[in-house]
Formats: C-alpha cells, sequence, structure tokens
C-alpha cells in the first residue's frame, strides 16, 4: 500500500483515502478495509448483535437497524472460454446494511466490499410522508429495475447465484443503469382488505458510458452525468407478502466518453435511452415463478449524424420448487432479441445473449443457505459453461 | 340444601378448571399494563410485526417476537403474518433493506418479554393468555387472536 508523500496535507490525505476507498482494483485490501471499519461498529454497544436483536434501550422514536450479508462464491469454468477475470477464485463479499429512523427522518446505507470491489452502493436520506410512504435523497437503487429493488446486494436473499443480465449492476457489465443519485418517491397504498399498491418514482443523475457504464458515484463523481428518470407500480394482492405483478419504466440521457479508438470509430456523443417492461413475481403453493420482460430503445446521438435508433428486447422466467422443506431447485432462461447486432451493446465489456441456468439451494439455521448452480451462457460469439457454488449467510 | 350447596360448589369447580384449559389455548396481543392501547385491527397487527412505523397514543408501537413455544409460535406464523416462517423472515429482511425497517426484537423467555413491555409502553407480542393471567400485574391482555375449538 502507498502512503501519501504529503500526508499532513488533509485535503489530498482524504483524497487519497477516497481513492482508496473507491478502488475498483482486485484486492484482498478492500476486504480488509472493510473489517478494520466494521470491528467498531460490532463493539459499539447500542447496535451489539450479540443479544438476539433485542435492543430494549433505545427510545420510541430512535430505532436502528445493522444487518451483515455475507456469502462466498466460487465460479468454475467447464469449458476453455472464459470471459472474467474471476473465474475459478474463491470469492468472499460482504454486504453491510445500516439504517436509522428518527422521528420523521430516515437514514440507509448499504456498503459492498469483496475482493474485487469495495464502495457505497446506497446512501440515502429520507423523510417519512406516511407509514409507509417515503422521499429519500442520495444516491439510490433505480426502482425500475425490479430484481434489484427485490434483492439489493444481499445475495442470500436470492435463491440463484447469478443475477439476471438485465438486472445486472453496472460493474459487473449490466447493460441498464441501476444506480442514480437524485430523489425517490416510494409509496405504499394498502387498500384495508389486506392487498395493496406500491408506486416508487426516482429522478437524479444517472451514468456515463465509458469502458462501462459509470454511475455517480458520491466520493468520485467525474463529469458528464445527466439526467434520468424512473418508475415502478405494482399490484400485491397481499400487501406484505412477495406476490406482485407491475410496470417498470426509464429514460436516460446517457452521456458518452469511449475510449479514443472506440469513439474515432463511432462518433457517438450520447445516447437517449428509454425502457418499458412489465415484472411479476407469483407464489403457487411450492412453485414460484419470477419473470421480467423489458424492451429499450436507444436512440445515439452522433457527431455528424443524429436521430440513428435501434431497439432490443430482453426477458427472463425463472422457476423455483420447493420440494422439501429447506431444499429448493430452481432454473432460469434469459433471452434477448436484435441484441446481437446493437450498437449499444457493443460498447459494453460484456454481453450476455442467451443464459440458461439450473440449480440446487438448502437452506439450514440460522439464515445460511448452500447453493449450487449450473449455468450456460451465450455471449458475443462463444459459449461459456460455469458450475458456481456460494455459501450465503445474514446475521442478525 | 346442603346437597345444592355441593352442586355449585361443582360447577364452580368445573366452571374454574375449564377456564383454566381453554386459557392454556387461547393466543393474545398482549401489552404492558401502562399502555393506553385499547385495541389494535388486524391490519396494524401485521403492520407492526412487518416493521411498519404506527402510532398509536402518540406512541410508536413496536411488535416484539415470542421466541419460547414452538407452538405458539405456529399459531403466530399461521393467524397473525399468515406466512411460512421462512416467507416471513425474506420478507423482515427484504423490508430493512429496501426501507430501512427495523427487524422485530426476539425473546426466548418470559422473563425477558416482561422486561421489555415494562420499559417500552407500546410494545405488543403474541402470547398463551395462561401466560398473561400469570403476569398480570404487569401484563394486559388487548385481544384474543387465537382460541382452539
Amino acid at each position: 500500500m502507498i502512503v501519501p508523500h504529503r500526508s499532513w496535507e488533509l485535503w489530498s490525505l482524504r483524497q487519497w483515502f477516497w481513492r482508496q476507498w473507491s478502488s475498483r482494483q482486485s484486492s484482498w485490501r478492500h476486504f480488509a478495509w472493510l473489517i478494520y471499519l466494521t470491528f467498531p461498529l460490532l463493539t459499539f454497544p447500542s447496535i451489539s448483535i450479540a443479544k438476539d436483536n433485542t435492543n430494549a434501550n433505545e427510545s420510541d422514536d430512535f430505532q436502528q437497524q445493522l444487518l451483515f450479508f455475507l456469502d462466498l462464491t466460487n465460479r468454475t469454468p467447464l469449458n476453455s472460454v472464459s470471459t472474467t477475470d474471476y473465474n475459478d477464485q474463491l470469492i468472499p463479499a460482504l454486504d453491510i446494511s445500516y439504517s436509522f429512523s428518527y422521528d420523521r427522518f430516515r437514514f440507509l446505507t448499504e456498503y459492498v466490499a469483496s475482493t474485487t470491489e469495495s464502495e457505497f452502493e446506497r446512501l440515502q436520506l429520507g423523510l417519512a410522508l406516511g407509514e409507509d410512504s417515503r422521499l429519500w435523497f442520495g444516491r439510490i437503487h433505480r426502482p425500475s429495475r425490479y430484481w434489484n429493488s427485490e434483492y439489493h446486494h444481499g445475495r442470500y436473499l436470492q435463491t440463484s447465484i447469478s443475477r439476471p443480465w438485465i438486472g445486472e449492476f453496472e460493474d459487473e457489465s449490466g447493460p441498464l443503469i441501476t444506480h442514480i443519485t437524485g430523489l425517490m418517491l416510494d409509496a405504499g397504498f394498502n387498500w384495508g382488505s389486506g392487498a395493496g399498491m406500491r408506486f416508487a418514482a426516482s429522478t437524479g443523475l444517472s451514468a456515463v458510458l465509458e469502458d462501462e457504464l459509470i454511475p455517480y458515484e458520491l466520493t468520485d463523481s467525474g463529469d458528464g452525468h445527466k439526467l434520468g428518470f424512473d418508475l415502478r407500480l405494482g399490484y400485491l394482492p397481499d400487501y406484505f407478502g412477495q406476490n406482485e405483478v407491475g410496470i417498470v419504466a426509464s429514460y436516460d440521457e446517457i452521456n458518452v466518453d469511449l475510449p479514443s479508438e472506440i469513439s474515432l470509430v463511432t462518433n457517438l456523443n450520447s445516447i437517449d435511452q428509454s425502457m418499458i417492461g412489465v415484472y411479476a413475481n407469483w407464489q403457487f403453493e411450492q412453485l414460484t415463478i419470477l419473470t421480467s420482460a423489458v424492451h429499450v430503445k436507444n436512440q445515439f446521438h452522433q457527431t455528424a449524424v443524429s436521430g440513428t435508433t435501434e431497439n432490443s428486447r430482453f426477458a427472463y422466467l425463472q422457476a423455483e420448487y420447493e420440494f422439501a422443506p429447506s431444499w429448493r431447485g430452481f432454473g432460469r432462461i434469459e433471452r434477448s432479441w436484435d441484441a446481437q447486432d446493437s450498437l449499444y451493446l457493443s460498447l459494453l465489456p460484456q454481453v450476455v445473449a442467451n443464459r440458461e441456468l439450473v440449480g440446487l439451494r438448502y437452506d439450514f439455521p440460522k439464515q445460511h443457505a448452500l447453493t449450487l448452480e449450473f449455468n450456460r451462457q451465450k455471449r458475443r460469439e462463444s459459449h461459456e459453461t460455469q458450475l458456481c457454488i456460494q455459501w450465503s449467510f445474514v446475521l442478525p | 340444601m346442603s346437597q345444592q350447596l355441593r352442586k355449585v360448589c361443582c360447577l364452580l369447580v368445573l366452571y374454574i378448571s375449564a377456564s383454566t384449559v381453554f386459557a392454556e389455548h387461547e393466543v393474545v396481543l398482549v401489552t404492558s399494563t401502562k399502555s393506553c392501547l385499547k385495541n389494535l385491527s388486524s391490519l396494524d397487527i401485521r403492520k407492526a410485526f412487518f416493521g411498519v412505523p404506527i402510532t398509536r397514543c402518540g406512541q410508536r408501537v413496536r411488535a416484539v417476537h415470542s421466541n419460547y413455544d414452538t407452538l405458539l409460535k405456529k399459531i403466530f406464523l399461521q393467524n397473525v403474518v399468515s406466512m411460512s416462517e421462512d416467507t416471513y423472515q425474506r420478507r423482515l429482511l427484504h423490508f430493512a433493506l429496501q426501507a430501512g425497517r427495523r427487524l422485530p426484537d426476539r425473546v426466548s423467555n418470559l422473563n425477558e418479554l416482561e422486561e421489555i413491555l415494562g420499559k417500552n409502553a407500546n410494545t405488543i407480542a403474541v402470547i398463551w393468555k395462561k401466560d398473561a393471567q400469570d403476569r398480570s400485574d404487569k401484563i394486559r391482555v388487548v385481544k384474543v387472536l387465537w382460541k382452539h375449538d
């Protein structure tokens, strides 16, 4: 680790700290950082997790919550084609979620650290507008990405190890922007009969397309982030249950700042990206179906020409079946249409055009899960087959 | 006269023992005797156990899980939250991640529950009626949630 040369300069020290903090280089250093930071939190008495989650001393207005989602994942390529840097490595990851509420004020943060990344994924301040409605400000997960809104970075919560490609985060080569820095209204309407609706809308600074989509970072904002909008409307037959159907939509102005050799060829300045889609998450006794389909339209603005458009469609369907207590089998199929010839997708480092997977998950006390997944994916011009194994759990 | 008196005594003994037996098979929502909570709708009780911040009598209602009895837990899952344990735990974690909602506290014995109820007046819990009757000086029944038919 390089120590800052002029460490007495506080500003430089701060910059050095954040560079270390938000660096994307693969290193165990990220994990070490997090252990240093979480140790004082764990020993802080009022949020100790040692007392079976009993915080009886909190005042009526002040409440806080600390959650740790941990996982160890190994991905073994079964054919010679390997397009990711982290294949056949055991990757530990820790997702810390901390929230507190005081009167009408809310604070929520989610920090992720692994050997491959370390950053604040969400950092949001909120104001309660009703029993179950809030106005958030900060870096948030876009509500129009259903998978992300449902599971965020808590891998224990999702049954499969991999996420659908349209739900992947920007730094995992996801094709849609998943983070936005701005405002979000999240409102729930309970009809008294048990059913309800959820409405969420957000606007703020979205991402710049460089060698991948780069969302607005709180610690290293960069330039050129333009506005994005999105919304989601969902119907829930049981307001507190997981069954939900809904529609999603988003619009982004994406500034393009490509490496010079690509930029010369494409002459791209910006892309207007609009997306509309549907989703459903439904449980029928032991069977759960989780599905989404989206239509993405990209309008390119080039130096000389303006207004070229292209359309792509993506869909996935995941089925989960609990065939015995704690045992769940699952499978997912992902398909894309008009993705192979897409100029937009050709600018992303990786494309998963189609994917099929099957897997098995075993849950054991307390809140631990072992998951085995076999997946086969069609990338740009090659097929990749992987065997993945993951141990995930949540504390407390 | 003495026969009538004997009959009345027998009936009284039967009534007392029967009510004790049935009380064992009733599940109730309780709070502290210091709380002003009068009644809560089924929806409000669900909201509290899913961490939705509801306010009654000017104070936030907080739910506590009674983890001291397996049958009680099953009745709670079936009749209060209407979900399997696994689904309920996942929903709680989802709401904590999504909206920063606090997970309900858990107690593993009645003394712990009594202590928590004493500290926070608007705290609610689901326990056997018999256990509430044994601690009637500190715990008050708000509502009967389940009765054995």
